[in-house]
């Protein structure tokens, strides 16, 4: 048979299946292996995520800064947690001619400038505190972010405050100004986080660090001057339940800002220096050996000049030098 | 205007049933012609050749469905077109590629005159439609009966290409199966 044969004949099959294919309108098909397959695996996601989550949680970012605590003018590599005295004004007292080295070992100099005059500036920071009814140890207004002395100015410093974002306008910048008698300029700052959300998270910090094992000492303080808590840990490592911790008080990662401080604890100033582990005493160093693997002598372990040798061909000399002859050492060279 | 309508004025001898069927079943019957001849002008004469025929057809004839019985004349009469013009070498589409598909279900060989049975032959071809779940039987016949291609195919049952080459190889080979139990020498 012929295939258009076969054409021919299959036009003169039932006319009703030739109907119904012609009216054949095909839904699409719901296709539930696929449907069901998607919501198996979306659910080993969504089940799978806590259980990873639980396993490794986020951890806080943290910066290493080498050298330890030594304190520069610019206070970029210092501690800046720990402003325990919450009397204090930020900002602290003006530095000048200042010279010394700095944490990587390059000397530094400061002229020495004037200080800028601060005393107007804490003047207006006094009656902010007083007129404004804020106390760094009490529950502050939901806007303030913090004051300090803004040394920058010269050369007379000026008074900073921070407002948090969305709570800045002119009737509020207007009644600081009078807070603080209306004299003088103050500098305004945005920032995100209140002084006292700052201070909330001090205590489950301190919490979080000083818990852990594997933190040998730390310094913790509201930096008012960055808005953020300061979180500054020194030793070779942050553990990662810390920076769990850290994470979970902060998940925007900006409210806390940790630090590494590493290098060693100078035991007689309790600084922190750079520069070599000290040597064990109690490790012995391996004796030295030449090429051929004999000992190299020295020191008191040295044969005497003159003791017995061995000639060349082997026999045992005496212990006084032949006539005649020079005495043979047995001192080997120290190799490089 | 319903089918049996138009098929009493078709018995009846009344020229207005040309014109009632063009308008029932003209644009199935153009649809048809140009799956087959893929030429809207081809396809409108055999849809006119249509309505001819079945005026000279009914009478003697009584269709059940003049769908049905338009539909089959309209195939016939653009599948000789389509050959002629594969005779002149200009092309043959659609119905070339389900002549060589089919070519896997017959042998080729010509068949004496006489030596089928064309009757027997079309009640082997229903019993395999009628054995098909309906979805199966629907896409061969739109293959091989209304000749689409294999990418109306694909959009018309949501397949994919792929998807419907393949059901349509398992089909005829089915087909020839069932022929051949049947006790045809295809």
């Amino acid at each position: 048979m012929k295939s258009h044969e076969l054409l021919d004949l299959l036009g003169e099959v039932n006319e009703d299946y030739v109907l119904e294919a012609g009216n054949n309108v095909v839904k699409p098909r719901f296709r539930w292996k696929t449907l069901a397959a998607c919501a198996a695996c979306a659910a080993l996601v969504l089940g799978a995520y806590p259980v990873y989550r639980a396993v490794n949680p986020p951890l806080h970012e943290y910066t290493v800064l080498e050298g330890g605590g030594v304190t520069t003018l610019d206070n970029a590599k210092a501690p800046a947690g720990g402003e325990s005295d919450p009397s204090a004004i930020p900002g602290g007292a003006y530095v000048g001619d200042d010279k010394g080295l700095d944490i990587d070992g390059e000397s530094y100099y400061v002229p020495g400038l004037d200080a800028p005059v601060q005393e107007k500036a804490a003047a207006q920071y006094d009656a902010l505190m007083k007129n404004g009814g804020i106390n760094p140890a009490a529950p502050n207004p939901d806007w303030y972010g913090g004051a300090w002395i803004d040394n920058s100015y010269y050369p007379e410093a000026k008074l900073a405050v921070a407002i948090v974002e969305g709570f800045r306008t002119p009737d509020l910048e207007a009644q600081i100004e009078e807070w603080c008698g209306g004299e003088y300029e103050i500098v305004f700052a945005d920032v995100k986080y209140s002084l006292d959300h700052l201070y909330a998270l001090q205590d489950p910090a301190v919490d979080a660090v000083v818990g852990s094992d594997g933190v040998g000492s730390c310094g913790i303080g509201v930096d008012v001057m960055h808005n953020c808590l300061g979180v500054d840990i020194y030793g070779d490592f942050v553990p990662d339940e810390v920076l769990a911790a850290l994470a979970t008080l902060d998940p925007d990662g900006d409210a806390i800002r940790v630090r590494l401080f590493t290098g060693k604890l100078d035991t007689l100033t309790d600084d922190m220096v750079k520069g070599p582990a000290p040597v064990d005493p109690e490790a012995r160093a391996t004796p030295a050996v030449t090429k051929d693997g004999e000992p190299v002598y020295h020191g008191e372990d040295a044969p005497i000049a003159g003791g017995a040798t061995q000639s060349q061909n082997g026999a045992q000399t005496s212990g006084e030098p032949e006539e005649g002859k020079l005495a043979h050492y047995d001192l080997l060279p120290l190799d490089e | 205007m319903d089918d049996n309508e138009i098929i009493a004025r078709f018995l009846a001898r009344d020229e207005d049933a040309i014109q009632a069927a063009q308008r029932q079943y003209g644009a199935y019957c153009a649809a048809i012609a140009n799956g087959i001849l893929d030429d809207p002008g081809a396809a409108e004469e055999c849809v006119n050749d249509t309505w001819l025929k079945c005026w000279q057809s009914i009478p003697p004839q009584h269709p059940r469905s003049l769908k049905g019985f338009a539909g089959r004349i309209v195939r016939n009469l653009a599948l000789s077109v389509r050959r002629a013009d594969a005779a002149q070498k200009r092309g043959g589409g659609q119905v070339q590629l389900a002549l060589d598909e089919l070519s896997e279900v017959v042998s080729g060989s010509e068949t004496p005159e006489g030596a089928l049975d064309r009757q027997a032959f079309r009640a082997a071809l229903d019993s395999f439609l009628a054995g098909l779940p309906k979805d199966r039987r629907d896409l061969f016949l739109r293959r091989y009966w209304y000749l689409d291609s294999v990418e109306q195919l694909a959009k018309r049952f949501h397949m994919s290409k792929t998807q419907v080459t393949t059901t349509l190889h398992r089909l005829r080979g089915k087909l020839r199966a069932h022929l051949e139990q049947e006790g045809f020498e295809v």
